[in-house]
């Protein structure tokens, strides 16, 4: 099914006429995303002797062809002031949004599964209202693909939610991964699960990210070390995941944040997973280890879920086999306040909302960590510190052992 | 002794297509490399080949080239290293005669080459300013003041 419709086509089977053809002008249809087909010029082309403008002499596919190569959202806004024609072909072809489903090919992969769907906001009554919408599509697209492409390392995490299970609660709540480190003050702080005979037992820790929208590039974890058992043993776990999702209820209610610590049995009905990482292993060491995505991942809904699969480490009281995580990073970049979705269905459809306004508001970190318009410091700096610390006294631990 | 009969078979002749330019030049090529085109693999498909194929929009010169390329493509056991390298000497040419080449890529429907040609053309727009990107291609038509000042505004992070 093709949305491009033919308005005009004056050089279709015209012999090498001695004046430049005409510009093959399409129509496309506001909701296409990319259009499918190719527009072929059949009969006299003129050899472009003098060259000139291509974007006026060659059909639409070629010139799309040529702009998509383009990989920088920066390319495309110069492109843009080129001029009046080159302008309208970026903004009329959509190639912001193209763009942006190109550096994250997970967000166009799942519009097929589960229909994730980011859809422009509406625009108000207007005279040209195709244009305008093109127009408002294009500053959105634009200001999200140089959202995607600017790299920023945060720690995203807000609150954790959940946990598959609690050895003791509120002493080894899920609460505690938040802290840096594995000590509070002269306490120990960490997360266990309860014991199992079983080593192939997976445990998982549901969190909620700070936006709704998150690009996630890697997570942080480091399990936890027992100094009051002998031998100092190292609760980790064999190999990690991570999913990231979105809640199938519209609103997160009393209900869905549950620390108990009785373990969530509910989790499955409570999320929708979009997307799924590969199993990474886990070292027995006391240090944040770092686990770096394949590929930036766009978090549509805010919730990711750390999938603990199978355990290493028996306590020599009971036999039975414990994961414990003393802390858990993950770092990317939110995109809020500029951006935010609604969730629309259980498919996973969602609206996205551009608030140019909130992204701006004094004294609050923008898009690209800009406070009033002067660079902040972003706390990459910072995680790496702890990084190095963690690194520094895993030696010291391991020396102590 | 005397020799077996299936040693002394003569190898199969080429089979050989003929492409006509725009202005009259004619050119042979192999089947096998004119496969590449999905154009002319359909006009082999059916039965249209057996006699020249006028191809009006292609002059001589790039049609030589088009026929080159598709050549060297289709030869067997030539590493991907050493076929890039030739690719790059393919396109260091005028960005006009690249244009040329997507066109004719374009209207042969020849991938390889429609990616290569315009994968050049994209990398002389990357990182340079819209001044630069008027300059290199002849571009004459102006945005009015008021465009201008919108466009700007709307880009000037790109500018930083």
């Amino acid at each position: 099914m093709h949305h491009l419709r033919l308005l005009h086509q004056p050089h279709l089977r015209v012999q090498c006429s001695p004046s430049p053809p005409q510009p093959l002008l399409l129509e496309l249809e506001p909701n296409s995303m990319v259009a499918t087909g190719r527009t072929r010029a059949c009969g006299g082309n003129p050899a472009m002797a003098d060259g000139g403008d291509f974007v006026q002499r060659l059909v639409r596919d070629t010139t799309l062809d040529i702009f998509e190569h383009l990989d920088d959202p920066s390319d495309l806004a110069r492109v843009c002031a080129v001029s009046p024609t080159w302008r309208q072909f970026v903004i009329e072809n959509g190639l912001c949004k193209k763009l942006c489903f190109r550096l994250f090919p997970e967000v166009s992969s799942v519009t097929h599964v589960v229909k994730v769907k980011i859809e422009p906001i509406k625009v108000s009554s207007c005279t040209n209202l195709e244009w305008e919408q093109h127009k408002r599509n294009h500053k959105v697209y634009a200001f999200l693909a140089r959202g995607l492409t600017s790299a920023i390392g945060k720690n995203c995490i807000a609150e954790a939610i959940s946990a598959s299970s609690t050895h003791r609660y509120t002493a080894e709540r899920v609460l505690n991964t938040l802290e840096p480190g594995d000590r509070v003050g002269d306490r120990a702080s960490y997360w266990s699960s309860k014991g199992e005979s079983d080593p192939k037992v997976s445990e998982s820790l549901v969190y909620k990210l700070n936006a709704k929208l998150c690009i996630v590039t890697e997570i942080h974890i480091q399990p936890s070390q027992a100094d009051f058992h002998d031998g100092y043993p190292i609760y980790s776990a064999k190999a990690v995941r991570f999913r990231m999702g979105h809640l199938k209820t519209r609103k997160m209610d009393k209900g869905t944040v549950d620390d108990s610590g009785d373990g969530d049995e509910s989790v499955e009905n409570k999320y929708v997973w979009t997307y799924t990482s590969p199993e990474f292993p886990m070292a027995q060491e006391n240090c944040l280890q770092q686990f770096k995505l394949p590929q930036p991942v766009l978090s549509i809904g805010g919730i990711l879920q750390v999938d603990l699969l199978g355990r290493v480490q028996r306590c020599e009281k009971d036999r039975l086999y414990y994961i414990c995580v003393a802390h858990v990073q993950v770092l990317g970049r939110p995109l809020s306040p500029a951006f935010d979705v609604d969730i629309i269905d259980l498919f996973g459809r969602c609206r996205l909302k551009h608030c140019p306004r909130r992204a701006t508001k004094r004294g609050a970190p923008d898009l690209y960590g800009n406070i009033d318009g002067k660079r902040c410091k972003d706390d990459a700096a910072r995680i790496e510190d702890q990084l190095s610390q963690s690194r520094r006294s895993a030696r010291i631990q391991a020396r102590r052992n | 002794m005397s020799s077996s009969s299936s040693s002394s078979l003569p190898p199969c002749p080429k089979k050989m297509i003929t492409l006509k330019s725009s202005d009259g030049e004619t050119f042979q090529i192999e089947e096998t490399a004119a496969l590449q085109s999905k154009t002319l693999e359909n006009m082999i498909d059916e039965n249209c080949a057996s006699t020249p194929i006028p191809l009006r929009s292609i002059n001589g010169k790039i049609l030589a080239k088009v026929v080159e390329f598709c050549n060297k493509h289709a030869e067997v056991g030539v590493d991907a290293e050493s076929l890039h390298a030739w690719d790059a000497e393919f396109v260091n040419v005028e960005y006009t005669t690249l244009f040329d080449y997507i066109l004719a890529a374009n209207f042969l429907e020849i991938p390889t080459l429609l990616d290569l040609a315009s994968g050049v053309v994209g990398d002389m727009i990357k990182g340079k300013t819209p001044d630069e990107i008027r300059k290199m291609f002849n571009i004459n038509d102006a945005f009015s003041p008021e465009e201008e000042e919108e466009v700007r505004r709307a880009n000037q992070w790109a500018f930083e």
